[in-house]
């Protein structure tokens, strides 16, 4: 398949998992996207979770995961036969996506203002914790600094206990969507200008835009908002059931006597229940209702029974529910994808059905493996190569390890 | 229809950035779908959002507001005209073109059609199924632009069993697999996030896939139909623990401000009301940073490496306790910086509106709004050093453009815009309002 994004090639030298996941997009459209690594890989590649807990930077789930689609080649920047390999590589590509502290590329003669002259078309996207300026642009940043700084820490929790930061990397996996769509618009014009440029995202700024209305409620009426844990209301969060956690939510108040026909429960009918701010008010009464029926049924059976009658419930799903939903069976969401170290897993695809499809799921490379392909490519023959490897530019050999049986 | 042409749509003062030439009308409403246009508008692309009297954005609250808004007026106050006045409506549709028309009247259909032809995207967030019943399905739209780009966001997707389901944004980052493992350290039940995640999971997700399309039309000549999931959507959003949960069998966990590859990492109390800040230490350097700036070197000695760190959380998260407990936030924070440590604020929305760097990127633009008045907002999410986007401005009042957008981009004459709202389908005072002063002239 042709992707819509086939024939732009982007240079990854982004690591971790915020620039790693804006290039996993554009290699699942079709975008050539060649990553390169140092010597030794991008350090997410020894992050684990591992298969049986055995450390492999070929076998780490957010290597695995984030790294889809893409050609590894290795190159070592500190060498001045590999940053010149790398420009050789620039000139062949379209797009630049990088990932380092401010200023770190310019040391090596890499920024963009080294670049721009000599590839006028180049896109250098850089995806940095803080941007490329202002005060915190140098500051030393992980998931929870920015996090912490961008507003939504304070936010989250319970108002008589510290600051709680979501699990996972949402902050990260947030500015990659939102870097994936900044650099989407960038070649979408430079297609017709012909003229490249530099695009700026950052982490902080990334996760600052999500506060939905809160930095509104400060700005308009003064107001420091709360953290309000699961909420002070009944029927609009999370509940214990058989199996785990549902998400009773009740929608408008016309759908309130369908949570009493769901639960099979005439008390919960009652008007005083169904009046404005009641869900409130009364929120230990109705929860007393409501629990008995809960916890002796399960999450799949209560959000099918509730959504059958309208009501817009939800529960706390893991992956092993992910497995079990028929609704994203039937949509085909996770795509089989077969690695030669890790065999064989379901891997999350796209979130959409287009009518051309477009997106395809592709393994991720191991470390090097394309360092051969890509430099032939660029016209350095065997004796090329074999200098360019003795001068320590390509990091080392590829790697060159067993693979499992029964691989493709 | 031509690429890139911007099919004679006038551009507004101030309208700027690389998409400048896209045309967007936006059903969408709450947050999922306004945020998508949101990051499009503030690009450059024309934004034509549609609403009706009877149907307004919810997000603009109440016509009649009820004690608790859903989020805080102009100045604190409903005015007149409270819908015009929300927070959290004039935050993400800023940069919009507002119309109020009822597109189930035949006058209101046809100026939609009118619309939907000279339109690169159209997006719709209605429940699934919902816009299509109301006769404005892809394939009807096709009928009038053959390559138009159209997006559904539905909780899960169109077709299949659940297609018709519904959902909040509350319950998308549930069945999206975020709570799983959102929660204290020793907690018996996950916690909800302090934003309703799913939407702007979803938002970001669709204006990726929207230039997509449009760099897939441009090269092939095909529109699309794109049918988002947000459920899915959020998944992608921990996909490396779908892998987890295949290679070892373990389902996620909660474990508060913790961190699986880090230690320490937490929050940590320093002197004010509610006053914070966050750490955690990658790496043996920032750990033996760490160390030196609290005056715990003992730490590091007994504790060199990540593996020896892991097994002590409560006694390192006790020194940093203790250095931070007299201490200002702002100023733990650059002290720690200093010596290279990742620590950060806790930072609050005051905190976050008066940021020093947001304010040196110039994050916070002022606009000025036609009811509430000059005010600050959240600025572009990304910078671009040659075709800047902009902020350039308020979010419309209800109706704000419905006739500026029937002169200058269809055209219309001063006899059919008449034409127009003598139907009554451009009725731009909420339904209820309308309602409630019938009665007082009627008890008058």
């Amino acid at each position: 398949m042709q992707g819509p994004l086939a024939g732009t090639r982007v240079l990854d030298l982004s690591q971790y998992i915020a620039g790693p996941y804006c290039t996993r997009l554009l290699a699942g459209f079709g975008a050539d996207v060649i990553k390169v690594e140092p010597p030794g890989g991008d350090p997410i590649r020894h992050w684990g979770p591992f298969k049986d807990g055995e450390t492999d930077p070929e076998a780490g789930a957010f290597h695995l995961y984030l790294d889809q689609g893409k050609r590894s080649v290795t190159l070592d920047l500190d060498t001045a036969d590999g940053r010149a390999v790398l420009r050789e590589l620039v000139a062949t590509a379209d797009v630049l996506v990088e990932s380092f502290r401010p200023g770190a590329l310019a040391e090596l003669g890499l920024g963009y203002d080294d670049l721009k002259e000599e590839f006028p078309s180049l896109l250098y996207v850089s995806i940095t914790p803080f941007g490329q300026n202002g005060p915190y642009a140098e500051f030393a940043a992980t998931e929870i600094t920015t996090y912490a700084l961008g507003g939504l820490m304070y936010i989250t929790g319970e108002s008589d206990r510290e600051p709680l930061k979501n699990g996972g990397y949402l902050g990260q996996y947030g500015a990659g969507q939102h870097a994936y769509v900044a650099t989407l618009a960038a070649i979408w014009e430079s297609a017709v200008s012909g003229e490249g440029q530099h695009v700026d995202v950052s982490v902080h700024e990334s996760i600052t835009s999500l506060l939905e209305m809160t930095d509104m409620n400060y700005i308009y009426g003064g107001e420091v908002f709360p953290r309000t844990g699961n909420g002070a209301r009944a029927a609009w969060g999370i509940y214990p059931c058989a199996d785990g956690f549902v998400g009773v939510v009740s929608g408008p108040l016309r759908r309130w006597v369908n949570i009493a026909e769901l639960m099979d429960n005439p008390n919960l009918a009652d008007e005083r229940f169904q009046r404005p701010g009641a869900q409130s008010e009364l929120r230990d009464e109705i929860d007393v209702e409501m629990l008995p029926w809960l916890i002796t049924h399960d999450k799949e059976e209560i959000y099918q029974k509730a959504q059958a009658l309208g009501l817009p419930f939800g529960y706390v799903s893991t992956p092993a529910d992910f497995f079990r939903n028929e609704q994203l069976a039937y949509r085909g969401f996770f795509h089989e994808v077969d690695h030669p170290v890790a065999g064989t897993m379901r891997y999350p695809s796209m979130a959409a059905h287009f009518t051309d499809g477009l997106w395809e799921s592709q393994r991720a490379p191991l470390l090097g493996e394309q360092t051969n392909e890509v430099l032939e490519s660029l016209g350095h023959d065997e004796a090329s190569r074999k200098r360019l490897s003795a001068a320590g530019a390509l990091g080392g050999a590829p790697t060159r390890r067993p693979t499992r049986g029964g691989a493709k | 229809m031509s690429d890139s042409t911007n099919n004679g749509v006038p551009l507004r003062p101030g309208q700027q950035g690389p998409l400048k030439d896209v045309v967007v009308l936006d059903c969408s409403m709450v947050w999922a779908g306004p945020y998508c246009t949101k990051l499009l508008g503030d690009l450059g692309a024309t934004i034509i959002k549609i609403e009706a009297n009877r149907q307004l954005d919810s997000v603009r609250g109440t016509p009649i507001p009820p004690a608790i808004p859903i989020s805080k007026y102009a100045n604190d106050d409903p005015g007149e005209d409270p819908w015009n006045r929300a927070g959290y409506f004039n935050k993400y549709n800023r940069n919009k073109l507002g119309m109020c028309m009822n597109i189930l009247m035949p006058e209101g259909r046809e100026i939609f059609m009118e619309l939907a032809a000279k339109a690169d995207v159209i997006i719709e967030n209605f429940g699934g199924g919902v816009f299509e019943r109301m006769g404005f399905g892809y394939d009807v739209i096709r009928e009038v632009n053959d390559d138009i780009i159209f997006v559904s966001m539905p909780p899960s997707g169109n077709g299949g069993p659940e297609a018709r389901y519904v959902g909040y944004g509350v319950a998308i980052e549930q069945l999206g697999g975020i709570v799983a493992r959102t929660g204290y350290l020793g907690d018996d039940v996950p916690m909800k996030s302090g934003i309703n995640y799913g939407d702007p999971i979803a938002g970001i997700h669709t204006a990726g896939y929207i230039m997509t399309g449009l760099l897939h039309r441009r090269k092939t000549g095909r529109g699309q139909y794109i049918d988002l999931s947000q459920r899915e959507a959020t998944i992608n959003w921990v996909g490396e623990s779908v892998l987890e949960y295949q290679m070892t069998g373990n389902d996620p966990k909660w474990i508060g401000n913790r961190d699986e590859y880090m230690t320490p990492s937490g929050a940590y109390r320093c002197t004010g009301e509610d006053s914070w800040i966050a750490l955690a230490v990658a790496t043996d350097e920032e750990w033996g940073a760490l160390c030196a700036t609290i005056g715990r070197p003992d730490l590091l000695e007994a504790y060199p490496t990540y593996d020896a760190r892991a097994q002590h959380p409560d006694e390192i998260d006790a020194a940093i306790t203790a250095w931070c407990a007299p201490r200002d936030a702002d100023e733990a924070m650059m002290t720690l910086q200093a010596a290279g440590v990742a620590a950060g604020v806790c930072a609050n929305n005051r905190r976050v509106v008066n940021d020093p760097h947001l304010a040196a990127r110039g994050f916070w633009p002022e606009v000025e709004h036609i009811s509430a008045g000059k005010h600050i907002v959240a600025g572009v999410a990304w910078q671009y050093s040659r075709t800047p986007g902009a902020v350039y401005a308020a979010a419309p009042a209800l109706g704000q453009h419905t006739e500026w957008v029937l002169r200058e981009v269809l055209g219309k004459s001063d006899a059919e815009i008449e034409r127009y709202r003598a139907s009554g389908a451009l009725e731009n005072v909420p339904e209820e309002v309308l309602k409630q002063r019938q009665q007082k002239a009627a008890g008058a």
